[in-house]
């Protein structure tokens, strides 16, 4: 159990610095470029990185709170594995992909409807089919598995 | 389908909470097995009748149409 939570301690220390590193390359471009050309790049950079490092942060010290107090961990550890549990987050989870599906509808086809940028179209079209494949290649897997 | 729980957690003179931590699930879980808002696993359910000391059929009784767990 402790080397299980040593490695994820790891995992989140590696992704708060990934997180950091790609805020900090996005950080120097914006002081030493002037090109407007890439703004869109610092943009993702200093988005992609603080998500990075948020998500992570929280998840570090969440770790941490588990290391130094066992009746925490025996806490977290019954939540996390309780069936009715595991139950309620697989449904929450496909009921929110599913949302978020039609939600990405919605600026797809006004974007369409309004002549806006095609790439961004394209992009949710490409994700939704790649989607759609992960699903039936992922069901197929367990249909053969259980 | 129902089940016998409550009726054998109170002879046993345990609370909610102590059956949980027992059963290592969350009280929540016992509460909804009570109330029969939710059915165990297999597993479960032997853990719970082999907890008891009894067989899994007089804990959990089957029955036809009677499975209202939520969708």
């Amino acid at each position: 159990m402790m080397k299980l939570i040593e490695n994820k301690l790891a995992i989140s220390v590696l992704g708060v610095s990934i997180g950091l590193a790609i805020f900090l390359v996005g950080l120097i471009l914006k002081i030493i470029s002037k090109e407007e050309d890439l703004l869109s790049i610092i943009s993702f950079c200093a988005m992609l990185g603080a998500a990075l490092i948020a998500m992570n942060l929280l998840n570090l010290i969440f770790h941490l709170v588990r290391r130094k107090n066992p009746k925490f961990r025996h806490i977290t550890d019954i939540a996390l594995k309780d069936e009715r549990n595991i139950i309620i987050r697989d449904k929450v989870s496909a009921l929110t992909h599913n949302i978020f599906l039609l939600l990405l509808a919605v600026p797809t086809f006004t974007f369409v409807a309004l002549e806006g940028p095609t790439w961004f179209s394209w992009t949710i079209v490409v994700l939704v089919i790649f989607d759609s494949i992960l699903q039936v290649v992922l069901y197929t897997y367990y249909d053969k598995r259980l | 389908m129902k089940n016998r729980l409550e009726e054998f957690r109170k002879k046993a003179g345990i609370t909610q909470e102590e059956l949980a931590d027992k059963l290592e699930v969350s009280r929540q879980t016992i509460g909804s097995l009570e109330s029969g808002r939710y059915n165990p696993s297999i597993q479960l359910a032997f853990k719970i009748a082999h907890f008891f000391g009894v067989a899994v059929e007089e804990l959990f009784l089957y029955g036809e149409g009677n499975n209202d767990e939520a969708d």
